[in-house]
């Protein structure tokens, strides 16, 4: 995978975009394929898996639709006037909601309300999606590293980023280490019910939990063996070239533009 | 010769209760290369995480270059002493190789322009790197250790040890898990380190190979104590031990 911009640049444009994203909500669907297209671009000009890039995105979908689920709560025993000055005009236009909304007891008003709502709820989850799309491009497109040592030199404490780091670094064993342990159970108690095993993966959890705490004891053994002292150590800062410059400008002016749009 | 590190009467006690080193005394001259060997459990790795303060021993005393080891001599002892982990994982856990190899001589003060240098260098001596392919930052350096094979995150692991340039290699079982082929390239890296060397090793084929002098350990006490030659063709000491001859050296 080649990185054509510097994870620096690209983690503000990234940023700049979400922020746009969330501002500039409601989106008209020329804004969404906008973004949309501007997310294929990137990934193929990375040579990224497009395909594994949408499916991971739609992991947002279960959270951001749950909650979603309430905001039509808000419209709850409005009137029809009401709601319609709540939502954006363009909105409560499209759906025709001042005449959709109407007081008719617990049950009705509910109904009315999730009608009138509905609009919202398609924003929220839409505005979730793109904005997990555009964070999991820039987490396709730039190594794990280089985006932590932007964040460093954006000034995150070098505490989070080192813990971060280790995160990264040690949830594949973690995970593998949690499937060996499940795979023992599972070989030496072939005929356990499946409520007995949802009992044992209790167990499992805690033994994870220990082989853990001991595997830090080592890393951190390892670190002070190698001269920590408490105080993380910095790489030198990189500059920002022309071609990062470049597309923080046009990140920044397309993300005014969907602001206002 | 002068001592490169010398343990007096040195007993350490985990804080379960477990006796783990009692009273042991020896000294490594520089440049000398000991085995120290014993079944499981014997107390070599706690002797070896004693060397440069990881743990502090419960009584007695260890002098590194002639450093008392205490509190406000550690940095200057962790300089000297480069402590290689047995597994690689708990040593390379930095996201790049690059950053895992920077990491130690970053916090010895080496500036970050020396550092691609710095890197290079170590990479080409733990054979990770071709010397010819060493005009950029080689390609390996940006890898993840996580995806480098158990083999080469070995050598990665030496090589974050290499770049801090100490006197003294403390290594914890190097070739374990290796593959014949793995665990013959190891070999070789060992023999060219010109440094005094502490090997925690069941590896009796590379202790014949690599060091003139072993230690055997059983039970926190040092039971033997003298040429590797002498000690490995004692058997009935070996077999006293938990330790076994292998049949290479047996018949040959």
């Amino acid at each position: 995978m080649s990185q054509p911009f510097s994870a620096r640049a690209m983690l503000l444009a990234a940023l700049a975009l979400v922020v746009s994203i969330v501002v500039g909500a409601p989106h008209s669907a020329l804004v969404v394929i906008t973004i949309v297209t501007l997310v294929v671009m990137v990934s193929l000009l990375a040579q990224a898996s497009l395909r594994k890039l949408l499916l991971r995105s739609l992991v947002v979908l279960p959270i951001a639709g749950g909650m979603a689920l309430f905001a039509p709560l808000r419209f709850l025993g409005r009137t029809a006037e009401a709601v319609g000055s709540a939502v954006a005009p363009e909105i409560a236009g499209a759906a025709g909601l001042a005449e959709t909304v109407q007081s008719t007891g617990m049950l009705g008003s509910l109904a009315n309300a999730y009608l009138a709502g509905a609009p919202l709820m398609v924003q929220m989850i839409l505005t979730s999606w793109l904005c997990v799309l555009v964070l999991l491009t820039l987490a396709t497109v730039c190594p794990v590293s280089d985006l932590l040592f932007a964040l460093e030199q954006l000034r995150l404490p070098r505490a989070l980023t080192m813990l971060l780091g280790f995160i990264h670094r040690y949830v594949d064993l973690l995970r593998s280490e949690l499937s060996s342990l499940s795979r023992a159970m599972v070989l030496r108690a072939p005929t356990l019910s499946r409520r007995r095993q949802v009992l044992l993966y209790g167990n499992l959890a805690g033994s994870l939990v220990i082989r853990t705490q001991d595997r830090a004891e080592r890393v951190s053994a390892a670190m002070l063996a190698r001269g920590f002292t408490g105080v993380l150590p910095r790489r030198h800062q990189q500059r920002l070239v022309v071609a990062d410059i470049t597309l923080l400008v046009i990140a920044v002016v397309f993300s005014l533009a969907i602001t206002w749009v | 010769m002068k001592p490169s590190i010398e343990y007096k009467d040195v007993s350490y006690r985990y804080p379960d209760g477990t006796e783990a080193l009692k009273g042991v005394s020896f000294q490594l001259a520089e440049g000398e290369k000991v085995a120290l060997l014993g079944s499981n459990g014997a107390g070599k790795s706690t002797l070896l995480l004693l060397a440069n303060g990881i743990l502090m021993p419960r009584t007695g005393e260890i002098f590194v270059a002639g450093l008392r080891l205490a509190s406000e001599n550690l940095k200057a002892i962790r300089q000297y002493v480069g402590l290689v982990f047995q597994n690689p994982d708990d040593q390379l856990f930095m996201t790049t190789v690059y950053d895992d190899i920077a990491f130690g001589p970053l916090n010895q003060g080496v500036s970050a322009e020396e550092l691609d240098a710095l890197v290079k260098t170590v990479l080409v001596e733990v054979g990770l790197v071709l010397e010819s392919e060493v005009d950029v930052l080689p390609e390996i350096a940006s890898k993840a250790p996580q995806n480098l094979s158990f083999g080469q995150r070995k050598r990665a692991a030496l090589a974050t040890i290499l770049a801090m340039h100490p006197q003294l290699f403390v290594l914890d079982e190097p070739t374990s898990n290796l593959d014949p082929h793995g665990r013959r390239q190891m070999i070789a890296l060992l023999l060219s380190l010109p440094k005094t060397s502490l090997i925690a090793t069941h590896d009796l084929e590379m202790v014949w190979d690599i060091c003139e002098r072993s230690i055997i350990l059983d039970g926190g006490l040092i039971v033997a104590d003298g040429s590797t030659r002498d000690l490995l063709s004692n058997e009935s000491l070996l077999e006293a031990h938990g330790l076994e001859l292998p049949a290479q050296l047996r018949y040959s």
